[in-house]
C-alpha cells in the first residue's frame, strides 16, 4: 500500500525478494499456456488487457470530452446522457475514468519499463564488477530503502514542484533501488554456477558473460516484479494525486479525480467510489498477473502451490 | 449589536421573523443566528465544540502569528476599537476616540474594562500593546513606530503614527493590535491574559484549544461555558465529524458541497454577509521588472471578459455567493459602491481585444502569435480547485490556454515573490474597517510585500494617487469615495484585478446550535452570544 | 555472537553517513540563499545585507561545505537536529513530540497486522489449496489494490457514521484509534500473509520436516516448533521493515484521522519547505530504519545460527 516502505511494494514471496532464496529461476517452461490455466491470472490478464484498450480507445469510447465543464449541470446523478453521472463541474465522470486511464495506466506502465531498465543496469554492474562499484551503488541503495517511499516521493514533487513530468521523475528516481537490488542477488548468485564459472575458465569476455549467461537468469523475475510494480505505481500516482501533487487539472487522472471526491463523500459516494473502483481493479489485474506470472515462470513455486 | 441587512439568507430572514413575531428576548434576536421557537433557552451545560481546519498556529506559511485570537477567531483577546460586522467601528476596550491635532489619536479607556485575572485596563497596559505589537509581530500598513503610543494619564492614551496615517482608527481592531497587560507575550504564551469573553484553557498544538468563560468579562456575559476548537486538516473528516455529531459546528464551509448539507435534518447552515471576494490578481512583470504577457491591458482585459461570473456564481458556487464587481466586500464602500462596475462578461469582446493584440486562432483551437501559443499559468490558494478550474475552462473558450499550477505553501509563496505566474487566485478577507486596506496592500507602490512589484499599476498612475489620498482622508465620505474611485481604477482602467465572486463565510452546525452572529471578516468572530439549546 | 554485532554495527557506519550526506545535501539544494530564506521569516522588512553577512558569519555558511558538513556530523552526534524555520523550536524537540501520537497508532496496527497475517498465513500453507486458502490468496490481493486513502474513507463512512460505532476522526479515547489503526493494518496485513504463507509452504516442503513428520511427531508440533520458527526468517525482516515505515510516519492516515503525528509534520514541513525539518526528518528516519533493520538481523541470528557463521 501506498503508506508503506519501499521494500514491502517488492512482491515479497518473489524468489530473489528479501530473505528467500536466489536460485530458483531455471529455463522457461511454456510460460504462456501456464499462465492461462491458472484462472486467477488470466482473469487478471483479462482485466489489464481490458483496461489497456479502455485507455487505447478512450476517444471513441467516451461520450463526452472529459475537460468540458458545464456549471449548471453538477453533480448529476446517471443518466442516458451521463451514464455514470457529472462532477462537481458538471464534467462527464465516464468520461475521465477513461481518459483518465490514459494518465494512471500509462505512466504507472512507462515509470516502470524506465526503472526496471535501470534498475537492471545497475544490479547487473554491481553485482557483477563486485568490489568498490558493489559498495557505493549498494550503499546508495541502502539509503534509498531507508525511507518510506512516499514521503521520498512528497519530498522530491515537492521540491521539483507538481506535475506529471516531475511525478514521473519522483517515481524513477526512487524505485529503481529495489531494482537493482533484486538484479544484484540474481546476478551474483548466477555467477557461482557452474556453467558461468565454466566459461570464465574459458575465457568469456565480461560483456558476453553478462549479455549470455547472466541477463537470462535475471530476465522473468524482473518480469514479475516489474508487472507487480506497476500496481505499486499506480497507488503511488494516486497518493500523490490525493496530495494535489499528480496531474494538473483538467487532466483527469484517477487519484486526482478521488483528491477532488471528498468533499461529496456522503452526498455523492459514487464520485469516489468510481475512479476508487478503477484503481482497485487496475492494480488487482497487474497483481494477478505478476501472481500468475511468477507461478508460470517459476516452477518450483508451481508445484509448491 | 447590529443587524445585518441586504444580506439575511432566506432560511435567517425567516428565523428572524419568528423571532420577532414571538416577541422573544431582544438579545436572542440580536444573536441574528436560528433562533426560534421556545427551546431558545440556552441548555444546563453549555460547551460548543467547533471544527476548523488545521492549527492555524502550525502554519504552512512561516508567519508568526499572535495566538489565540489571531487567525483563529477564539474570542480571548479584543482590541481598543471593534470592527462591526456592517464594517462600522464601534467602542470595544476603548470607551471612545477622538483625532486630537494632525495626525494623533487620542483613545479614553474605562475602568470597569479589566483583563481576565480582574485588574483593569490602564493606559500603560495600552502603551504596552502596541509596543508588543510594533516590536514583534507583522504590522501591516499601520506606519506605527516604537515611540507612537504616549500614556497621557491613567485612562487616556495618545497614538500618533510615524507618517501621517488617518487609518489607523480603522486599522487598529485588527487582532494583531490587542490589548494586553506589560510583560504579556503571546506569540510565545499560549495562554495569554486578555479582556475577551473567553480565557484559553487548554492547548494541544493540531489537536484542539479549549477555552472556557471569563467570569470577570467586563461586557456582555457569554452564555457558554466552554468552546472547545478541534483541528481537522482534511475537509473531508472535519464535515463527516460534524454529520456524526463529534462537533457541533464547523467553519468555513466550500460553498460547492453546501447543497448536500443542505436539508439534512438537524444541520443548518448559516451565511455572513459577504466579507471577502474571490479574484484573480494580475502578474504584469516579473521581480526584475520585465513586462509579463500580461502587461498589455488588452489581454487582462480579455482575460477578464472571458469570464462568465454569473454562471460561476450560480453553478459552480451553487448561488452560495454573490456576484460582485468589487475586490473587497461592497458594504465598505457605502455608497460609492456602484463606481466601480467591473469587466462586463463578453466573449466576442475579449476575442476582438485578443485579435488587436495579435493574438489570432482558427476555429476553436488556442490562439498563437508568431507561432507561439497563448498561454497563461494559474496558482493559486486556499481555494477550491473546482473554482479555479472553471476560470480555466472559461479562458480555453476564447482561445487562452491556462495552465493550471497546484502548488503547496511554499511554492506559492515563492511564485508570488517572483512573479513566476500570470494569475493568481485567491480570496482575500476585509479585516479591518479601511476601504483601502487591500488595496494598500497588495498594488500599492508604497506596499512592502515583494509581491507588490509584480501586480501594482505603479507610482505616477492615478490609482497610486488615490490610495495615498486615502491615507489622509479626513471624513469617512471622502474615505470611501476615493477608495472607490481607486477601485474602480484598478478594476475597471487597470484591470488588475478581476473579482470573480463576493463570498460570505459560512458555518454548517448542529440545529441546537443559536446565537450564533458570523462575521464576514476572518478576524472577528465573537462567540459570546452563543448557546446551545436543549 | 558480541563480535557479530559488532560487525554488523560496524557495517552501518557507511551508510548512516551515506544518510547524513543526502540529508545535508538535500538543504543544499533547497533554491536561495538559507540566510535569507530564514531572516526573511524573521522580519517583516526583507533583510539588509549587513544582516544576513551577520547571520552568515554567526552560523558558519561561508565555510567550505565540508567543514559545514563535518559540523553538521558532529551536531548529529550531540542529538542537534537543526531548528525549524516555522516554529524556531529544536526540530529534534518537535518530532520527540511527534513519535508518541504515532506510535498509538503504529504499535497496535502492527500487532494486529502481525497476528493476522502469521495465523492465517500458517493455517494457509498447511491446508494448502483449502477454501481457506484461495479465499486468504484473494482477499489479500484485493486488498493490496484498494488505496489507503479510499480505504480509509471507507471505513469512515460504514463504521462512523452509518454504524455510528466510532468517532470520525481526532485523539483522546480508545475509540479514536480503531479506524486508523485498522486502515493501517489491514494495508498492510496482505503482503505479509501471503509472504507468511510462502515461506512456510517452502520449509513444509524441506527434507527435515518431512522426516519429522513421518517419524510421527504430532503434525501441530512439528508445524509450530520447527517449520513456523524458519518459517519466520523472510517475515521477520519484511515486519521489521513495515514497522519502521509506521513509525517514522504514517502520513496518509494521519492526515485523514487529524492525528498530529511524524506523517503530518514532515508533510507539512515538505509542503512549508522548512528544510532543518526535512534534514532533521531524514536522519531521523535514516536512523530508524537502520537500527531497526540491525534489530532485524539480530533477531535472525538469534533464530538461525547458521547466519551468524555464514557472515564470519
Amino acid at each position: 500500500m501506498t503508506a508503506l516502505p519501499a521494500a514491502t511494494a517488492l512482491p515479497l514471496d518473489l524468489p530473489g525478494g528479501p530473505g528467500v532464496a536466489q536460485d530458483l529461476v531455471g529455463p522457461v517452461h511454456r510460460p504462456v499456456r501456464t499462465l492461462l490455466r491458472d484462472p486467477l491470472a488470466a482473469s487478471g490478464l483479462a482485466i489489464v488487457v481490458i483496461l489497456g484498450l479502455a485507455a487505447v480507445f478512450a476517444p471513441l469510447l467516451a461520450p463526452h470530452d472529459p475537460t468540458v465543464v458545464d456549471a449548471t449541470g453538477r453533480l448529476a446523478g446517471s443518466s442516458r446522457d451521463h451514464p455514470l453521472g457529472t462532477d462537481e463541474l458538471g464534467r462527464d465522470v465516464l468520461s475521465r475514468l477513461l481518459f483518465g486511464a490514459r494518465w494512471s495506466l500509462g505512466i504507472a506502465c512507462l515509470a516502470t519499463a524506465v526503472v526496471t531498465v535501470v534498475g537492471i543496469a545497475v544490479g547487473l554492474l554491481a553485482g557483477f564488477y563486485g568490489g568498490l562499484v558493489d559498495s557505493i551503488l549498494m550503499r546508495i541503495v541502502d539509503v534509498l530503502l531507508a525511507f518510506p517511499p512516499l514521503l521520498l516521493y512528497l519530498a522530491v514533487v515537492g521540491t521539483l514542484g507538481p506535475g506529471i513530468r516531475n511525478v514521473f521523475l519522483a517515481l524513477i528516481a526512487i524505485s529503481w533501488a529495489q531494482y537493482a537490488r533484486v538484479v544484484r542477488g540474481l546476478v551474483v548468485s548466477a555467477r557461482r554456477r557452474d556453467y558461468v564459472t565454466a566459461a570464465v575458465a574459458l575465457g568469456a569476455s565480461g560483456r558476453r558473460l553478462m549479455l549470455r549467461h547472466i541477463l537470462p537468469n535475471v530476465v522473468s523475475p524482473v518480469v514479475v516484479l516489474a508487472s507487480l510494480q506497476v500496481g505499486g505505481m499506480i497507488l503511488a500516482l494516486a497518493a500523490l494525486g490525493f496530495f494535489g501533487l499528480g496531474a494538473q487539472p483538467p487532466t483527469p487522472e484517477w487519484g486526482t479525480m478521488i483528491n477532488q471526491s471528498r468533499l461529496f463523500l456522503q452526498s455523492e459516494p459514487t464520485l469516489m467510489a468510481y475512479p476508487g473502483l478503477a484503481i482497485s481493479l487496475a492494480v488487482l489485474g497487474f497483481n494477478l498477473l505478476g501472481d500468475g506470472l511468477r507461478d508460470a515462470l517459476d516452477p518450483r513455486s508451481r508445484k509448491a502451490r | 449589536m447590529s443587524i445585518r441587512p441586504a444580506h439575511l439568507t432566506s432560511r435567517r430572514s425567516r428565523a428572524l421573523t419568528t423571532c420577532l413575531v414571538l416577541g422573544l428576548a431582544a438579545t436572542a434576536c440580536g444573536g441574528g443566528g436560528g433562533s426560534s421557537g421556545g427551546s431558545a433557552e440556552p441548555a444546563a451545560k453549555q460547551e460548543l465544540r467547533v471544527g476548523v481546519a488545521a492549527d492555524p498556529w502550525i502554519d504552512d506559511e512561516g508567519d508568526r502569528k499572535r495566538r489565540p485570537n489571531y487567525p483563529l477567531n477564539a474570542d480571548v483577546c479584543e482590541t481598543l476599537v471593534r470592527l462591526g460586522t456592517d464594517y462600522s467601528l464601534e467602542p470595544m476596550v476603548a470607551k471612545s476616540w477622538e483625532l486630537v491635532g494632525d495626525n494623533t489619536y487620542r483613545f479614553t479607556l474605562d475602568k470597569a474594562r479589566t483583563f481576565s485575572d480582574g485588574s483593569p485596563v490602564t493606559a500603560e497596559a495600552v502603551k504596552a500593546s502596541i509596543d508588543y505589537t510594533v516590536a514583534k509581530p507583522s504590522i501591516g500598513f499601520s506606519f506605527l513606530g516604537p515611540e507612537s503610543a504616549k500614556v497621557v494619564d491613567d485612562q487616556t492614551v495618545d497614538v500618533t503614527p510615524t507618517k501621517p496615517n488617518l487609518r489607523l482608527v480603522e486599522q487598529i481592531n485588527h487582532p494583531t493590535y490587542a490589548v494586553l497587560p506589560p510583560g504579556e507575550d503571546p506569540l510565545n504564551d499560549p495562554k495569554p491574559t486578555c479582556t475577551g469573553p473567553f480565557q484559553v484553557a487548554d492547548y494541544a498544538a493540531q489537536q484542539q484549544l479549549v477555552v472556557t468563560r471569563n467570569d470577570n468579562y467586563w461586557g456582555e456575559k457569554p452564555k457558554l461555558d466552554k468552546i472547545t476548537f478541534r483541528f481537522f486538516p482534511d475537509d473531508a473528516t472535519r464535515l463527516l465529524a460534524l454529520q456524526n455529531g463529534e462537533v457541533d459546528l464547523v467553519t468555513d464551509v466550500p460553498q460547492g458541497v453546501l447543497s448536500t448539507l443542505e436539508g439534512r435534518p438537524g444541520t443548518k447552515i448559516e451565511k455572513s454577509p459577504v466579507g471577502s471576494v474571490l479574484m484573480a490578481y494580475v502578474a504584469r512583470r516579473t521581480d526584475a521588472g520585465v513586462p509579463k504577457l500580461l502587461d498589455d491591458v488588452r489581454l487582462r482585459r480579455a482575460v477578464a471578459a472571458s469570464i462568465d461570473t454569473k454562471t460561476f456564481v450560480g453553478g459552480v458556487l451553487a448561488g452560495n455567493a454573490e456576484k460582485v464587481s468589487t475586490v473587497a466586500p461592497p458594504a465598505i464602500l457605502g455608497d460609492f459602491a456602484d463606481m466601480v462596475k467591473g469587466v462586463p462578461y463578453d466573449k466576442a469582446e475579449a476575442g476582438r481585444l485578443l485579435d488587436e493584440a495579435g493574438w489570432t486562432r482558427q476555429g476553436e483551437g488556442v490562439r498563437t502569435k508568431d507561432g507561439a501559443p497563448l498561454e497563461v499559468s494559474i496558482i493559486f490558494s486556499r481555494v477550491d480547485l473546482s473554482n479555479v478550474e472553471f476560470v480555466q475552462a472559461q479562458l480555453r473558450a476564447v482561445g487562452i490556454d491556462a495552465k493550471i499550477k497546484q502548488l503547496d505553501a511554499g511554492a506559492y509563496r515563492k511564485a508570488l515573490d517572483t512573479g513566476d505566474y500570470d494569475l493568481d487566485i485567491s480570496q482575500p478577507n476585509q479585516n479591518d474597517a479601511n476601504p483601502a486596506f487591500l488595496m494598500a496592500l497588495r498594488w500599492y507602490s508604497q506596499a512592502t510585500s515583494k509581491n507588490a512589484k509584480i501586480i501594482a499599476p505603479g507610482a505616477g498612475t492615478k490609482f497610486d494617487d488615490l490610495i495615498t489620498q486615502t491615507l489622509s482622508a479626513k471624513d469617512d465620505t471622502t474615505l470611501r469615495r476615493t477608495a472607490a474611485e481607486a477601485m474602480h481604477e484598478l478594476v475597471d482602467v487597470e484591470v488588475g484585478g478581476i473579482p470573480l465572486s463576493g463570498n460570505y463565510r459560512i458555518y454548517a452546525m448542529n440545529d441546537k446550535v443559536r446565537g450564533v452572529q458570523i462575521h464576514p471578516s476572518g478576524t472577528n468572530q465573537r462567540w459570546a452570544s452563543a448557546f446551545m439549546a436543549k | 555472537m558480541t563480535r557479530y554485532v559488532l560487525r554488523r554495527l560496524l557495517a552501518l557506519v557507511p551508510t548512516w553517513l551515506g544518510i547524513s550526506l543526502a540529508a545535508f545535501v538535500l538543504a543544499g539544494l533547497a533554491p536561495g540563499d538559507p540566510a535569507q530564506l530564514i531572516l526573511d521569516r524573521q522580519f517583516d522588512e526583507p533583510p539588509t545585507e549587513a544582516q544576513l553577512q551577520e547571520f552568515r558569519e554567526a552560523n558558519g555558511l561561508d565555510d567550505p561545505k565540508a567543514v559545514q558538513y563535518g559540523r553538521f556530523v558532529l551536531g548529529l552526534f550531540q542529538g542537534q537536529l537543526g531548528t525549524s524555520f516555522r516554529s524556531g523550536e529544536p526540530v529534534l524537540n518537535e518530532l520527540v513530540e511527534r513519535v508518541p501520537t504515532t506510535l498509538t497508532i503504529a504499535l497496535p496496527a502492527f500487532a494486529l497486522a502481525l497476528t493476522i497475517a502469521v495465523t492465517i498465513g500458517v493455517l494457509s500453507a498447511v491446508r494448502r489449496n483449502s477454501f481457506m486458502d484461495h479465499g486468504s490468496r484473494l482477499a489479500a490481493l484485493m486488498s493490496d489494490s484498494v488505496p489507503t486513502f479510499v480505504l480509509a474513507y471507507a471505513l469512515i463512512i460504514v463504521l462512523a457514521v452509518q454504524a455510528g460505532l466510532l468517532p470520525v476522526a481526532g485523539r483522546g479515547t480508545w475509540q479514536h484509534l480503531v479506524l486508523p489503526v485498522l486502515t493501517l493494518a489491514l494495508g498492510t496485513t496482505a503482503s505479509l500473509m501471503r509472504l507468511t504463507r510462502s515461506s512456510m509452504l517452502e520449509i513444509l516442503g524441506e527434507d527435515y520436516v518431512r522426516t519429522a513428520r513421518a517419524m510421527g511427531f504430532p503434525s501441530w508440533s512439528v508445524i509450530l516448533r520447527h517449520a513456523l520458527r524458519n518459517a519466520l526468517l523472510p517475515v521477520v525482516t519484511v515486519a521489521g521493515i513495515v514497522l519502521a515505515g509506521f513509525v517514522t510516519g504514517t502520513v496518509i492516515v494521519e492526515t485523514i484521522f487529524a492525528l498530529p503525528g511524524v506523517g503530518t509534520f514532515v508533510v507539512d514541513a515538505i509542503f512549508a519547505r522548512d528544510y532543518p525539518v526535512i534534514q532533521g526528518f531524514v536522519v531521523f528516519t535514516g536512523t530508524v530504519f537502520l537500527l531497526v533493520n540491525l534489530v532485524v538481523d539480530l533477531l535472525q541470528a538469534a533464530l538461525d545460527p547458521r547466519i551468524r557463521l555464514d557472515a564470519a
